[in-house]
């Protein structure tokens, strides 16, 4: 930017003689250096030092946050059925015109339920897949299983939704009947410094097969949108075991079925 | 530190070298408006979260552009081409100020409404869809925009006043708090989720498992450090030498901060270079919109 006020910043120079160079200072400023105890760029350097610091603590502390949670084996999640529940969509390849359309609901493809242990003494722990304009017509029947292992509904995106979301799926005890999809598109670059996503959709359903039908014309519904679906990918590698990749943001994702 | 009285020879001014400057230039216009033209090209990406990280792209265009500019006027100016008291030569002056001004108050402002974005996606994923919807956000980029031109056109205005430095400063900081915050909640939320499926109980052995968890964690806390760090790093030494500006005008240990103010702006520059790589170029949709327009021979065959 061109210099155009003065050192002191009090505006002195109010004459519209701007200086066509990159000094920021005239050369007649009175900056004595006599006598200076400390290096010249002692402010340049704490400074630099300083944001140096920062940045490293910074990183060590997330790293922290993550260490701090080792994963354990927890045997206590009930078993839940291995029914079909769809966590997210498809909403690759929008290139390709059409929507993806579910195949393989039947298929356990991703079964992620909520142990109702942990959720019976709170509100219906809800999550829906149904999200989107037009989610208010989908209203499938939203009980909490109470006694049941799974635990699950199609919450209606209303404005009535739960408002405390954030805190239900913190709470989540996610049992072992985790199935995973090859997504094959997945890969070692696209976890979180790659593709950002999203960790949420915790979908389920109870044992109606009612409900079945109604996610899949959720399914189907929400497939049809273009735009972003918030989707969670749940790929498996070779030896079986159940990555999810999670990350800041929506982006294109897709779960085979 | 050294105790002996330093000689009377004050710090001088480093210069950056002009090439360095417009190098910086026009590869982050080439990149920022790459990404601007493909989001607007391709119709399966105009959706939130896209339109912000276009708009972010077409600040950086702005900034790159009327940096350059500046330089390339300087350069004419210092030749003896243009001459430096002329009052139009004055008002296009306070032009590419106010551009300036304006594409950095709008960066941040992008910042924080992709940060925003990301949050609503993860903490409210259910109401997403209702929540941010595609005539919200072009209100939201409307205000952002409009907002923009205006602090630009009154700090320019204004600039000897310390009211708007400060204000400008304060700006800074409070949005810098709110991003830092907004992201280390959701990855706090993140790492809760990845922790509960690692340790769910398989049929395997859960070692590379953990193996596997402790990896995708680094991985994103190295992600979170880059994409904040980037903006700290690049960033705060042009805000330093506002403060300092205001603080202390005629400390000889400022003087020698403020001597460094062309690397400070280059800094600036560089975040505009480096910003399509932390956010764009992540997006797989977005690499094969490029992939298509950059290496499709013919324009109308390319679907």
């Amino acid at each position: 930017m061109s210099a155009a006020d003065g050192p002191n910043g009090t505006g002195a120079s109010a004459a519209p003689d701007y200086e066509w160079r990159y000094e920021y200072y005239d050369d007649e400023e009175p900056v004595s250096f006599e006598g200076l105890r400390a290096h010249r760029y002692s402010i340049v350097i704490s400074f630099w030092v300083g944001l140096a610091v920062f940045v490293i603590f910074m990183f060590f502390l997330l790293v922290l946050l993550t260490k701090t949670g080792a994963p354990h084996p927890d045997g206590t999640g009930q078993p839940c059925e291995t029914r079909p529940r769809l966590i997210g969509y498809r909403d690759t390849d929008l290139n390709n015109g059409a929507p993806p359309r579910p195949s393989g609901l039947d298929s356990c493809s991703l079964s992620w339920c909520c142990v109702s242990k942990e959720v019976s003494s709170r509100a219906p722990c809800s999550i829906a897949g149904g999200v989107g304009e037009g989610g208010r017509h989908r209203r499938p029947s939203s009980s909490l299983e109470m006694g049941d292992a799974t635990l699950l509904q199609e919450l209606a995106v209303t404005d009535n939704g739960m408002e405390n979301e954030a805190i239900l799926l913190a709470h989540f005890n996610i049992p072992n009947c985790v199935n995973s999809e090859h997504s094959s598109t997945v890969g070692e670059d696209d976890l979180l410094l790659g593709e950002p996503e999203l960790p949420i959709i915790l979908e389920g359903r109870d044992r109606s097969g009612r409900n079945r039908n109604d996610f899949t014309s959720a399914w189907r519904a929400e497939s049809s949108y273009s735009s972003n679906v918030i989707t969670q990918r749940i790929s498996e590698d070779s030896t079986g075991f159940i990555v999810t990749q999670l990350g800041l943001g929506v982006n294109d994702y897709f779960l085979n079925h | 530190m050294n105790a002996n009285p330093v000689n009377q020879s004050d710090c001088p001014e480093v210069k950056v070298p002009v090439p360095l400057f417009l190098a910086i230039g026009v590869v982050s216009l080439a990149e920022n408006l790459l990404v601007v033209v493909a989001i607007i090209w391709n119709r399966n990406l105009h959706s939130p979260m896209y339109c912000f990280i276009c708009s972010l792209a077409a600040f950086n265009t702005i900034a790159s552009l009327s940096k350059t500019w500046e330089t390339l006027m300087i350069v004419f100016a210092d030749v003896g081409q243009l001459e430096k008291t002329g009052s139009s030569v004055m008002k296009l002056d306070d032009v590419m100020d106010s551009l300036l001004c304006m594409s950095f108050v709008g960066s941040i402002f992008s910042f924080l409404a992709i940060a925003v974005d990301r949050y609503i996606t993860i903490f409210h994923a259910l109401r997403y869809h209702n929540v941010m919807t595609m005539r919200r956000t072009g209100a939201m980029l409307g205000i952002i925009w409009t907002t923009c031109g205006v602090v630009a056109v009154l700090m320019v205005r204004f600039f000897d006043s310390k009211f708007i430095m400060i204000c400008f400063v304060a700006f800074f900081i409070i949005s810098l708090a709110i991003i830092c915050s907004l992201y280390v909640y959701m990855f706090m939320l993140a790492r809760i989720h990845a922790r509960k499926i690692a340790a769910l109980p398989t049929s395997s052995g859960g070692r590379s498992r953990q193996q596997r968890w402790r990896g995708n964690s680094m991985r994103g806390a190295l992600t979170l450090t880059i994409l904040f760090g980037a903006i700290v790093v690049c960033w705060a030494p042009f805000f330093v030498h506002l403060i300092i500006i205001m603080v202390c005008p005629m400390n000889p240990y400022c003087e020698c901060y403020r001597s460094l103010f062309q690397l400070h702006v280059v800094l600036l520059m560089s975040h505009s270079v480096v910003d399509p790589a932390i956010y764009a170029f992540r997006i797989a949709e977005l690499r094969h919109t490029f992939r298509k327009m950059l290496l499709c021979s013919q324009w109308r065959r390319c679907s």
